[in-house]
């Protein structure tokens, strides 16, 4: 098992030195460039001369991509162009314990209310209240984020004053766990509903499954009380496709909080990307395009570690 | 042999419905199993000795399958009429059940330690412990030697075998009255299936446990039966000690099933085999379901339903004794 899990860590290394390429080279292929960016057109030569000299400027393309890359690994990811040179690290590091909280907390609402709906559903297959929640699950599955998050700031957040309407935490008032509580709920709902909507269709489907196998019958005929049936010897089994589900849609969860997030004013990485594309702030697009596509790639590798913890019978 | 009797399923019907057929995959079945006795329920596929078994566990599948009519005595309730709740605390614990598919019949994802232990732990109130230490015990009486390493085991770690014997020890568990055994033998090798049969015989012997053994195999029934049931499309058509049947088998369709086993003694060329198909259950005919198939039937059979009689010790559903005793 730990040898499966360091031989998919070096086969991501590869991979990961792909997106910095390309994240790279399609910066560098955008027209303009620093210079005339940054500059005042007035400048003197020579102060072009030593600006382009002091950033390495002149150096050839590769030379300033392992420049780039060499300092990445080092915690480094340069300064941002805008806002007085802030180091783009450091602007990370503000946003994402927020984008985080996010996306942890949208898992978990997809989660728990996906198997619960789920398993719900494939214990009455075919009943109205099956019926119903499939209804929903495919209006979940159809309405866009933006949307969605839109109506529920009118209605719940404007109009009925449940929540917030954006924002972390009020800022007059003190730190409170609940008030941070208040805020998350109404961006995580909307991020989570498009996968709660495929999980609970996949957690169904999966379960009606297996509740129509063997070893159901045979835990049935133990004399074990209905629950534990379910729950105990079908959702483990039930669980392996929406496993790999989650794995693979742990993308659609980074690109989605950009948009939830700039919907709900949440000061998380995806705002920033969404504002560091409109001020073409390039040292921060980058960085931030190379950590999501780690966060993705360490999401498939736990999706993979998942899959032999519920399933014994694959091994690594 | 003055045993009283263990479990009586009266007129037990129990019928599928599928959009607006109604199958009848069980109908009017009578069965009675004594102390200690090991029954055999003889036919072929799709005769109703599995929904039999699984009416008798309230596990008919559903939605689809129902128990329309009939009773099920045990221990002088209604196992029909009882709550789920009771229900289940008769499953595994007073009746138990093992399965024809022991390579499907285990959960993959559990370890036979937790697939045994479980059983233990809500029926007889054990600990976790105590249930480990009885769940060796039971691995080493069904015959394995290195019980404890099993324990951390999953199910596909073990041959098709192997698990048969697991599924005993769960079946055995709880020192159940009555064992049904679903085909039990079906899916093991020649070999295996003996050394299946020898265990579950020794542990009935035993633990004073009746067997109701579902199967298909004739070789199976003289081994182990002390009474053999066979079923056709849905009903009894004859019942006996194993000694008659093998002897004098007296309804035509069980002629044709022990004459269509080989036998080793006699050199013949070809397999006599009976003509036809079992029909599905849309197809029943008016009068005797076997008559389409039946060598020996005439005008009546066709037209009329024949009871069950009872012969002494024998019932037999057939006109052709019928004439004999009026």
């Amino acid at each position: 098992m730990l040898s499966y899990i360091i031989r998919r860590i070096l086969t991501a290394i590869p991979l990961l030195i792909g997106i910095t390429l390309i994240s790279f080279f399609i910066v560098q292929i955008a027209p303009g460039d620093p210079t005339s960016l940054l500059m005042n057109p007035d400048i003197k030569p020579e102060d072009k001369v030593k600006f382009i000299e002091k950033y390495g400027l002149d150096d050839p393309i590769y030379i300033q991509y392992f420049k780039w890359v060499g300092n990445m690994v080092q915690g480094d990811f340069g300064n941002s162009l805008l806002k007085k040179g802030t180091p783009v690290s450091e602007m990370i590091m503000n946003r994402l314990p927020n984008t985080i909280t996010l996306m942890i907390a949208a898992t978990i609402i997809a989660i728990i209310f996906s198997i619960l709906i789920g398993v719900y559903s494939a214990t009455r297959p075919y009943s109205k209240s099956d019926y119903l929640f499939s209804t929903g699950s495919f209006l979940g599955l159809a309405t866009p984020n933006f949307w969605l998050g839109l109506m529920l700031i009118m209605f719940t957040a404007v109009n009925l004053e449940w929540f917030p309407t954006g924002g972390v935490a009020d800022l007059d008032a003190p730190f409170s766990i609940w008030d941070r509580i208040h805020h998350l709920i109404l961006p995580a709902f909307v991020l989570a509903s498009a996968d709660m909507a495929a999980y609970t269709r996949h957690t169904r489907s999966s379960m009606i499954e297996v509740l129509n196998q063997d070893y159901i019958r045979t835990a049935k005929a133990k004399g074990l009380r209905s629950r534990k049936v379910i729950f105990k010897h079908g959702l483990r089994n039930g669980l392996t496709p929406v496993v790999t589900l989650f794995g693979l849609s742990l993308p659609s969860l980074v690109g989605g909080a950009a948009i939830v997030e700039r919907v709900f004013a949440w000061p998380g990485l995806g705002s920033l990307f969404i504002e560091s594309s409109f001020t073409r702030d390039y040292p921060v697009i980058m960085a931030l395009i190379v950590l999501s596509s780690v966060f993705i790639v360490i999401g498939n590798i736990v999706a993979d570690i998942l899959y032999a913890v519920i399933d014994p019978r694959i091994e690594y | 042999m003055l045993m009283s009797a263990l479990l009586e399923v009266k007129n037990l019907k129990t019928h599928f419905f599928k959009k607006k057929q109604v199958i009848p995959a069980v109908d009017g079945m009578d069965l009675t199993i004594k102390k200690g006795e090991t029954v055999a329920l003889v036919g072929e596929s799709g005769s109703g000795k599995s929904m039999t078994s699984l009416s008798i566990m309230r596990l008919v599948p559903s939605p689809g399958g129902k128990i329309v009519d009939g009773q099920i005595m045990y221990d002088g309730k209604d196992l029909l009429t009882i709550s789920e709740n009771d229900m289940v605390d008769i499953r595994g614990n007073d009746i138990s059940m093992i399965f024809q598919e022991p390579m499907t019949s285990l959960n993959p994802v559990l370890t036979i330690g937790d697939q045994i232990t479980e059983t233990l732990i809500a029926h007889q109130k054990l600990s976790q412990r105590e249930a480990k230490k009885r769940a060796v015990e039971l691995l080493e009486m069904v015959g394995f030697s290195r019980a404890k390493a099993i324990l951390n085991d999953y199910p596909h770690r073990l041959s098709g075998g192997m698990r048969q014997r697991v599924m005993i020890a769960i079946a055995m568990s709880c020192n159940p009255k009555l064992l049904i055994a679903d085909e039990p033998t079906t899916a093991l090798d020649v070999t295996i299936q003996a050394q299946i049969l020898d265990l579950m015989k020794d542990l009935s012997n035993k633990f004073d446990t009746s067997i109701l053994l579902i199967t298909h195999d004739l070789g199976v029934v003289s081994e182990v039966a002390d009474r053999v049931i066979v079923m056709y499309c849905g009903q009894v058509v004859e019942e006996s000690s194993v000694n008659d049947i093998f002897e004098n088998a007296l309804h035509p369709y069980t002629q044709g099933l022990i004459n269509s086993v080989p036998s080793i003694d006699d050199d013949i060329d070809r397999l006599e085999s009976i003509e036809g198909n079992v029909p599905t259950p849309d197809q029943f005919p008016t009068g005797c379901r076997f008559a389409p198939r039946c060598p020996k039937a005439f005008d009546k059979c066709s037209l009329h339903m024949p009871t069950l009689k009872k012969i002494d010790e024998r019932s037999i559903r057939c006109f052709l004794y019928e004439e004999e005793q009026s």
